[in-house]
């Protein structure tokens, strides 16, 4: 039963963005956040009576002990992220984008923390990993993951 | 029969050149996308497939659309959805409107799945404001969600409801595609027609009817609402228009589309006559634009 996101959890969600990316909240003012099933929150539009639909936008993160921010969000949003941000080159974009998981040179990661991290290659958002050193971990979802050819 | 002379035989003479018209169907429809502007600009895009050599025709009455070829399948503007692959013929219902949708506040796409219009709507509401994108068929939905996440589609919430049990409602833009013989997208899928038969042209056109008198009555006063189908049949097409026409407040206006070649709403069909304002709808035949075949009019709830 989807819910307008309790102020709270509201709150902290902004605050763990704003903390871990430096993405301001401002950002999302023409949406609104949504709560569903097991701590799954969603971003859509405002204003909205909420007995008619099946679902509102679409899922941008998970709450639970550790917040965790979808692939979505960061092909959405990620171009605002001052933080945290993983550049990878052509080769390693494209093995990412296969569903690979990586191991990367320490000049790739000097400039992020262990943690959740964007993933970038040039001026495009490819989604989020979870980075632990050199190691960065894939959280592309299976359904987007694809062969490319042309980057 | 084969359905290039069943369609040819039915249709040929609205057509003005049955020929290049029954040509045209038999030759393969050419790879199209929009660029979807809540990600990415006609420019980077245009930049970024210059630089893989893959060539790109521009679409003279759609500035985001190209036609181009499969390679462009494989970039990774297709996987992060900065490019979104559809048929040319499914832009017209937006770019319809466009001017509308600038102040537009409620819009429904009535018949959404699998979102072809409903993320095209999205981009160019700027993802802003509401999108109500309902589909009756379940299953269909999961395309449609996907699509909705691949796009960055945030400004649309779903519903899963017969349209004619839709609750009251308000909206001041409609788009309507409604299920149809899908005569018109033979190049497209040469299946399209196996279940083809003029019991289900009449079938369709019943529903239709009721689906356009159901749709209408969700229109704000002063509303918009667009109608389309991808069949030639004038008992989907204008037959459905005309009972509108007939039974309530509405009416239709013009269509412009620059650079597209376009025939009118036909008035008459076979023994039947329709309102004469279908006139102002718009039919494109497959020869027109090397596309699929399509009808669309525009109404207002006056």
């Amino acid at each position: 039963m989807l819910a307008v996101l309790h102020e709270k959890q509201k709150s902290e969600l902004l605050e763990f963005i704003k903390e871990r990316f430096e993405i301001n909240e401002n950002v999302f003012t023409d949406h609104e956040f949504y709560s569903g099933h097991k701590g799954k929150v969603f971003l859509g539009p405002t204003n909205i009576g909420l007995d008619n639909y099946l679902s509102v936008g679409f899922e941008i993160a998970r709450l639970g002990r550790k917040i965790k921010l979808s692939s979505s969000f960061a092909q959405l949003f990620g171009l605002h992220a001052k933080k945290n941000a993983l550049y990878l080159t052509k080769e390693n974009a494209i093995n990412y984008m296969n569903g690979y998981s990586l191991i990367l040179e320490n000049s790739e990661t000097e400039s992020c923390s262990n943690g959740l991290v964007f993933v970038f290659y040039q001026g495009l958002a490819l989604g989020s990993g979870l980075l632990v050193d050199t190691s960065l971990k894939n959280m592309l979802p299976k359904a987007k993951r694809t062969e490319i050819r042309f980057i | 029969m084969n359905p290039v002379n069943i369609l040819k035989e039915r249709y040929g003479d609205l057509t003005n050149d049955s020929s290049e018209f029954s040509t045209s169907l038999q030759q393969p429809l050419k790879k199209s996308f929009r660029v979807n502007t809540s990600k990415s600009s006609v420019e980077k895009v245009k930049e970024s497939f210059d630089k893989y050599g893959i060539e790109l025709q521009g679409v003279k009455w759609c500035s985001e659309a190209f036609t181009t070829s499969r390679d462009a399948l494989a970039s990774i503007e297709h996987a992060l959805g900065h490019i979104y692959f559809q048929e040319l013929t499914s832009l017209l219902p937006v770019a319809a409107i466009k001017d509308v949708l600038e102040n537009a506040q409620n819009v429904l796409d009535a018949c959404a799945a699998p979102g072809s219009k409903t993320t095209h709507l999205s981009a160019e509401m700027k993802n802003r404001r509401c999108i109500v994108a309902n589909d009756a068929d379940r299953q269909r939905l999961r395309a449609l969600r996907f699509n909705l996440e691949k796009t960055g589609s945030l400004n649309v919430v779903i519903s899963n409801k017969d349209l004619l049990r839709f609750p009251d409602s308000s909206f001041d833009v409609i788009i309507l595609d409604v299920p149809c013989s899908a005569e018109g997208i033979l190049r497209k899928n040469a299946g399209a027609m196996e279940r083809w038969s003029l019991q289900r042209i009449a079938a369709c056109a019943a529903l239709q009817k009721k689906l356009i008198l159901k749709a209408f009555s969700l229109l704000e006063n002063g509303g918009t609402m667009i109608y389309s189908t991808c069949t030639f049949a004038p008992e989907e097409n204008e037959s459905v228009l005309s009972e509108l026409l007939e039974k309530t407040s509405a009416k239709t206006e013009n269509i412009e589309f620059d650079g597209l070649k376009s025939s009118k709403g036909v008035d008459e069909w076979l023994k039947a006559s329709y309102n004469s304002d279908v006139k102002k709808a718009v039919r494109i035949w497959p020869h027109q634009n090397d596309t699929s075949g399509f009808f669309i009019a525009k109404v207002v709830k006056c």
